[in-house]
């Protein structure tokens, strides 16, 4: 695996994370990816630290270096501790989250590994969800899983990063 | 139950199916339209790595489908198919820009820590650094879509194993 950047950043920066990364060279999607990150977080139906948990298990499953170190800043006030990163970080147990959260990193866990292959059980609590809930866990696992593997594909990541708490990227 | 039946559910056709997310879902289909029509890789080559990464991932369903955006003169179906065999060589026509797109596909629905700087530089070559991003950001949500397509497929139908 390369440590060099296999692309470069915009010539100007904003302050802004995703703006001024490699994903700012393409204009013409940038607006898209931001507006939808920062829409991931706003509170409704997920809260946000059960969206950090579905993060936080993509980014462990994908192995994004950065990813696995950072905590939005709004899920830590939601709730969201150490101990629990590091419950979800736990490839085999479970016990430690509540059944909200474990169901969480279950369908998590079937979109990263085996998508074509939906427990029954698994499925018929998927299926008793709001339909607004359920598609809010799609789009985000779906969305931080697009967004690591772009990370690590673009790679230029640091072997080790301390643990950061940022503010989610406005739009 | 989570959602009515709103029929057929694969990466092009996911917008039914999410919409109870409101102004969430209509951003990802915003991200979704972006990425087919950025300039920087064809949609007729994002189809071919469409096909590829469906082909991986199990989902037959993707294969019978077309995005629209492909159905532009440079789009073709001899090719298309000769994806879904695995037959991606230049006896079959591709050219080394459309080799080039396909394998960094299949590194990147593997393991995205698979890809390597000769595959990613030869993927430079021909769509330039800023088709380096795109492909790899189209190859993300793709990849999701056609995911997100199994998983919901299951719940609807009730095939879930």
């Amino acid at each position: 695996m390369s440590v060099l950047p296999r692309a470069g950043v915009p010539s100007v920066t904003t302050g802004h994370v995703i703006r001024d990364s490699s994903l700012g060279l393409v204009t013409e999607t940038l607006e898209p990816i931001v507006s939808l990150a920062a829409m991931l977080f706003q509170g409704h139906p997920l809260r946000p630290a059960l969206v950090e948990l579905l993060r936080l298990r993509n980014a462990n499953a994908v192995n994004c270096v950065v990813c696995k170190a950072v905590r939005y800043d709004v899920a830590k006030q939601d709730g969201l501790t150490e101990q629990k990163v590091s419950s979800i970080a736990a490839v085999t147990s479970l016990d430690a989250l509540s059944a909200e959260e474990a169901l969480l990193v279950e369908f998590a866990d079937t979109y990263l590994l085996h998508p074509e292959r939906v427990d029954a059980a698994l499925a018929t609590r998927l299926r008793a969800l709001p339909a607004d809930q359920l598609a809010h866990m799609a789009i985000a696992i779906a969305t931080f899983n697009a967004l690591s593997r772009t990370a690590v594909s673009l790679s230029g990541m640091p072997e080790t990063f301390p643990v950061t708490e940022i503010a989610v990227p406005s739009a | 139950m989570a959602f009515a039946n709103v029929g057929r559910m694969d990466s092009l056709h996911l917008e039914a199916a999410l919409v109870a997310a409101g102004p969430l879902a209509k951003a990802y289909e915003r991200l979704w339209a972006s990425i087919w029509a950025q300039p920087y890789v064809s949609a007729a080559v994002l189809e071919l790595c469409r096909l590829r990464v469906a082909r991986l991932r199990g989902a037959d369903c993707e294969l019978q489908a077309r995005h629209p955006s492909a159905q532009a003169p440079d789009f073709s179906e001899d090719k298309a198919q000769a994806v879904i065999a695995g037959q991606i060589t230049a006896a079959r026509g591709f050219t080394p820009a459309e080799r080039a797109a396909l394998e960094f596909a299949e590194l990147h629905a593997i393991d995205a820590n698979m890809i390597t700087d000769e595959l990613a530089d030869e993927v430079k070559k021909h769509f330039g650094e800023k088709g380096l991003v795109a492909l790899i950001e189209a190859l993300g949500v793709i990849d999701g879509r056609i995911r997100v397509g199994q998983i919901l497929t299951q719940l609807q139908s009730g095939s879930a194993s």
